[in-house]
């Protein structure tokens, strides 16, 4: 096995970003060809490192021929690369659907789409803290490109809204980092976890905050979710697939890494943190009133686009919520939630758009009749809906049970935690079933015409559900990835040890 | 009340924003210890950032390959070979400047990442200005016209010589492609020279292919990525540290052409670009 093959999922995007631009001077097509192809290569390699490291555990990949922690080096951990292969399927579905579509810019497009798999294939790879930065701000700024391209007003807002609260977000990360640097002299992430805990008490706190507020503006929580309403609403439908989905990986990614991995310190059942005040009780705070808002946010709102999207920033609260109790149930319960928001949020947004085809307004009402309209669409919106409730036997099912049993233990705040829980659950079982209930609404008087699918929505949309169905139907597999992921968020020794080979840490 | 504001997420965000400064204040009215760390951390040989200034990384690399720890043997590095400007053969970057030899070859792949944030940033621009324009320059004088054309010859040379010796003085890659974008701009306002956005991406996308090419065949010939695998010379002669050179090089190319892309676009938009 090639230990440099992590390196090239970055590299080949990049390269032939450049290359899209060129050849796609020539013919719009070739560059749609380039995009394809390259996420192909990039699925394939990831199953043969996602093989390499059931067998050989974690991979280190180092940049530069500097051994760490000298030089910048990637690290493929369980977690990190089955999550890849995730967002890779969510990527292949919305560029898909990009190429199925006639644009002026598509050399331009692919470009920017490919920076963007290189950028979060980056982030969930890096081992190393300004890197992280690097590809964080490759992210945000691809976000942005992408949320404005519909050359509308209300996506220009949208994106400039993002651009924002991601560059407010990514100063105070910068912050962090020069106090990191500052104090300890290193930027890499397993050095930085070894002697994070050597820091006086006062600097360690300050650096802790600065991160939290900069993670926070990624990870739409709650006093910094108000670019969601006019960045769903205002773009296309890709690009919806990609902000619900991909950046929902990407951010949870980014949470367990510097908040389990490196601030945290794991023991036998759950994580602890050395600060002088309850970090558990601010992420509760914090989540707990995300989900509540982002719910009566979603609640209120009559744009379909926005309802999904003001929903998505809130299972993303919930399964922040459930990572934060610190528990191995609760991480376990918040990796099932994410697999199922994960694959449910796009088919939502992709069955809703084809179900609305055609209406002027993208509001409650053109929901009506859908079902007579677009039959099959309908069922994959129910599944989709379904899937992302908790319907007994998806994973989300599982992962809310979890959370329900994880919360009996014995942990401050438990019957707030069931409060939040149940109140997003039922809140959530309105909006949709008010939705759900207007696509069997007969309108007798008009003449009803079926909408023609598009090939490539009925093979994405299709895929999704399958994915979901396969969870479904196959518990212990869904176990044994999910137990596993969490042993590997728990093995923080492991995950130091795989990129120092001397680091030492003692298990408290 | 409209959709689409949402003033209580607005206020909360001023409020938690707030917090955050007066949290920053507070270290003015206390006295702590400041960032005091443990004793082992407090040696300032122990960091890592330590090696990257005595540019000896392989030499503490190559004791440590043999006992595995940090701490013990940081006295050896006291003794590593100083390093002599004009005599000093085959460092391992040959570098006379310590910035270059740490963005270019200690964090290459950092320099990679905001060489593409500059790309995607010029790409987003010409992706949402493309259909707007904004021309509105007066007619240049007399005095601007022949002003510019004395000086912009000038500034292109001062720009090739600073991208050319980025790994022995101050400067580099992006000072030297911001210099070579204001000569740009100077002849755009000054004679109104009409350059081509096309030809402009053409270099722009051919040398960020190149950059990325050179460091992916470090992988053919060192094992790894951005590693470098040309002869590095002598310290401080022009042909010391080839591929530092020829990379930086590339990159002053690239991010010359890349800002003036953005100045033409931010000019006419891309009305004379025939694509």
């Amino acid at each position: 096995m090639n230990y440099n093959l992590p390196v090239l999922l970055i590299a080949i995007p990049i390269l032939f970003s450049f290359l899209s631009l060129i050849l796609g001077s020539f013919n719009k097509i070739l560059s749609k060809i380039i995009l394809i192809s390259v996420i192909i290569f990039n699925i394939i390699s990831g199953i043969c490192i996602y093989n390499s490291v059931l067998k050989n555990g974690n991979i280190l990949t180092v940049i530069g021929n500097y051994l760490p922690p000298f030089g910048i080096n990637l690290i493929s951990t369980y977690t990190s690369i089955s999550f890849l292969i995730l967002l890779y399927i969510v990527f292949l579905v919305a560029s898909l659907i990009f190429v199925s579509k006639n644009d002026d810019r598509a050399d331009k497009i692919s470009s920017v789409l490919l920076l963007y798999l290189a950028s979060s294939t980056g982030i969930l790879l890096t081992g190393d803290i300004f890197n992280l930065f690097v590809f964080i701000e490759i992210f945000s700024i691809s976000n942005i490109i992408l949320i404005s391209i519909k050359d509308k007003k209300l996506s220009i807002k949208g994106s400039l809204k993002y651009l924002i609260i991601t560059s407010i977000g990514a100063s105070l990360y910068l912050f962090g980092i020069g106090f990191l640097y500052g104090i300890l002299g290193t930027l890499n992430l397993s050095e930085i976890s070894l002697n994070f805990d050597n820091i006086s008490y006062f600097s360690k706190v300050f650096i802790f905050l600065f991160f939290l507020g900069s993670i926070m503006a990624e990870l739409e929580v709650f006093p910094f979710n108000f670019w969601i309403s006019d960045s769903y609403a205002g773009s296309k439908n890709y690009v919806n697939i990609l902000l619900s989905g991909l950046s929902s990986i990407v951010a949870l990614y980014i949470f367990i890494r510097l908040f389990l991995t490196v601030f945290g310190y794991p023991t036998f059942i759950s994580f602890s943190y050395s600060l002088p005040f309850n970090v558990k009780t601010l992420f509760l705070t914090i989540f707990g009133l995300s989900v509540i808002v982002n719910e009566l946010a979603a609640l209120s709102s009559k744009n379909v686009k926005r309802i999904l999207g003001f929903s998505s920033a809130s299972s993303l609260s919930l399964i922040l919520l459930s990572l934060s109790t610190g528990l191995k149930n609760g991480v376990m319960a918040a990796m099932l939630i994410a697999i199922s928001v994960i694959i449910s949020k796009p088919l939502l947004f992709l069955s809703s758009h084809q179900i609305m085809k055609g209406k002027g307004e993208k509001n409650l009402n053109s929901f009506i009749d859908g079902f007579r309209r677009n039959p099959l669409f309908s069922i994959l919106f129910i599944i989709g809906v379904f899937t992302l409730v908790g319907f007994p036997l998806t994973p989300s099912f599982w992962g809310k049970f979890l959370l329900f049993i994880s919360a009996t233990e014995k942990i401050s705040y438990t019957t707030l935690i069931l409060v939040i829980v149940v109140f997003s659950i039922t809140i959530e079982l309105f909006y949709y079933f008010r939705l759900m209930h207007k696509l069997f609404i007969k309108d007798e008087n008009i003449k009803v015409e079926k909408t023609k699918n598009n090939f490539v929505y009925i093979f994405s949309g299709i895929l999704l559900a399958s994915i979901i169905i396969f969870f479904s139907v196959k518990p212990y597999f869904t176990q044994n990835i999910v137990e596993k992921t969490t042993e590997d968020i728990f093995d923080k020794s492991g995950y130091i040890k795989s990129c120092l080979k001397s680091g030492e840490i003692d298990d408290r | 009340m409209r959709e689409s504001d949402f003033n209580v997420g607005k206020f909360f965000a001023f409020l938690f924003v707030l917090i955050l400064f007066l949290f920053m204040l507070s270290p003015l009215f206390e006295e702590g210890d400041g960032a005091k760390i443990d004793k082992n951390l407090s040696d300032i040989k122990n960091r890592v950032s330590y090696f990257h200034s005595l540019k000896s990384v392989k030499e503490i690399e190559r004791i440590l390959s043999d006992n595995n720890d940090f701490s013990k043997y940081r006295e050896i590095t006291d003794s590593a070979k100083t390093v002599i400007f004009g005599e000093s053969k085959d460092l391992e970057n040959g570098t006379a400047n310590l910035v270059t030899s740490i963005v270019l070859d200690y964090r290459g792949f950092d320099t990679l990442g905001e060489l593409i944030v500059l790309f995607i940033s010029i790409l987003g621009l010409t992706i949402i200005l493309s259909t707007l324009s904004f021309a509105k320059f007066e007619e240049p004088s007399f005095l601007q016209i022949t002003g510019v054309k004395f000086v912009t010859p000038f500034m292109i040379l001062v720009g090739i010589y600073i991208f050319l010796h980025g790994h022995l003085s101050p400067g580099g890659g992006f000072p030297a492609g911001a210099i070579i974008a204001t000569a740009t701009l100077f002849s755009l306002i000054g004679c109104k020279f009409n350059y081509r956005v096309s030809n402009l991406k053409f270099i722009e996308s051919n040398a960020g292919f190149f950059v990325i090419l050179l460091a992916t065949l470090g992988l053919y010939f060192t094992g790894s990525f951005f590693g470098n695998y040309l002869p590095t010379g002598i310290v401080g002669k022009l042909y010391s540290s080839s591929l530092i050179l020829i990379i930086y090089s590339l990159v002053g190319l690239k991010v010359g052409a890349e800002l003036s892309v953005g100045i033409k676009t931010l000019y006419n938009g891309e009305k004379d670009d025939d694509r």
